[in-house]
């Protein structure tokens, strides 16, 4: 609750800009919700900028809990790096920190698998849910592992 | 459909050493539900755990909307000369938040900086802002006092000062 906040961003004349992050409860985005308006009217009627961006944020704890040193192996530099293609050909990456070996071909432990049971199972979704920025489905492409050069496992 | 904001969601890892790394897309927005809790996060956060080394530590979910065609703010308004509301937290912390180019006619005068906190439109940000902020402990802000905040610059008596 307390790590939601909706951001405003206001711009002036000479096209600098400012944003503000107000603490609230709201977890659901919607242009229309009344706290959000009510908010925006009030602090425009305050300025002599534009308010023309909000956004909201929310987070929450992961499942996990941090232990450090239990997989010592495990680098988050060392990635996963899948490309995926939107309907308006634009081409995302999905960065994945610390790779797991049954994401890896076989044959030289290097190579990413997308076969692998284990990302076809994430990729499926992916194309199921994932969007581009303009809200056009993502098609994954392919893949590749990236890491450091001196780091072997 | 292409107008509507997407909802870009940030899961934070942590490998065995401390360190953090992000994994990052996008998805459509949903307007009925959490998004953290909804369909999509539910569908793909299963899934993408069993293919990284590391730990899921934290979620994060931006919405961004932004307001087709807005016009410039009028002049000589900049967002450097900005008005300061301070209020103090259920657990007695004091924080300010700054607003830039805010209107001339929220303060007494160009050559002071009181925040005119009990007449419109000064007394309507700082109600709204009262009824609906929460603190981390989930509880409401108190309102303190209100303030100009601007360099000197934007002071009168200096050159750059462009006036009102």
């Amino acid at each position: 609750m307390a790590s939601n906040a909706y951001t405003f961003l206001i711009s002036d004349a000479f096209k600098n800009t400012a944003k503000t992050h107000i603490p609230v409860s709201a977890s659901i985005f919607s242009p229309s919700n009344t706290t959000l308006q009510s908010i925006k009217t009030d602090l425009q009627a305050c300025l002599g900028g534009v308010i023309e961006q909000t956004e909201l944020s929310t987070a929450q704890d992961g499942p996990g809990t941090p232990s450090p040193g239990t997989s010592a192996w495990a680098v988050v530099e060392d990635r996963m790096v899948v490309e995926g293609q939107g309907a308006d050909n634009s081409i995302l990456n999905y960065g994945i920190p610390a790779i797991v070996t049954a994401a890896l071909n076989t044959t030289d432990n290097e190579t990413l698998n997308l076969a692998a049971s284990v990302v076809s199972a994430w990729t499926d979704q992916m194309d199921l849910y994932a969007v581009t920025e303009a809200n056009l489905d993502v098609e994954i492409l392919s893949g590749s592992r990236r890491k450091k050069k001196p780091m072997k496992r | 459909m292409a107008d509507e904001p997407t909802q870009l969601i940030i899961n934070s890892f942590m490998d065995g050493n401390g360190k953090t790394g992000t994994h990052a897309y996008h998805v459509e927005t949903d307007t009925s539900s959490d998004i953290l809790t909804g369909t999509a996060v539910a569908a793909i956060t299963p899934v993408l755990i069993p293919m990284s080394a590391a730990t899921l530590i934290r979620q994060i979910s931006r919405t961004t909307e932004r307001v087709a065609g807005t016009s410039a703010g009028s002049t000589p308004y900049t967002c450097r000369d900005k008005l300061a509301l301070e209020f103090v937290d259920s657990l007695g912390n004091h924080r300010t938040w700054k607003f830039g180019a805010a209107l001339q006619s929220v303060f007494v005068s160009p050559e002071y900086s009181q925040f005119i906190s009990t007449a419109t439109p000064g007394s309507t940000l700082k109600s709204v802002l009262t009824a609906n902020m929460v603190d981390r402990a989930g509880g409401s802000y108190t309102y303190v006092r209100g303030y100009r905040d601007r360099s000197r610059r934007q002071r009168p008596g200096s050159k750059k000062f462009v006036g009102y």
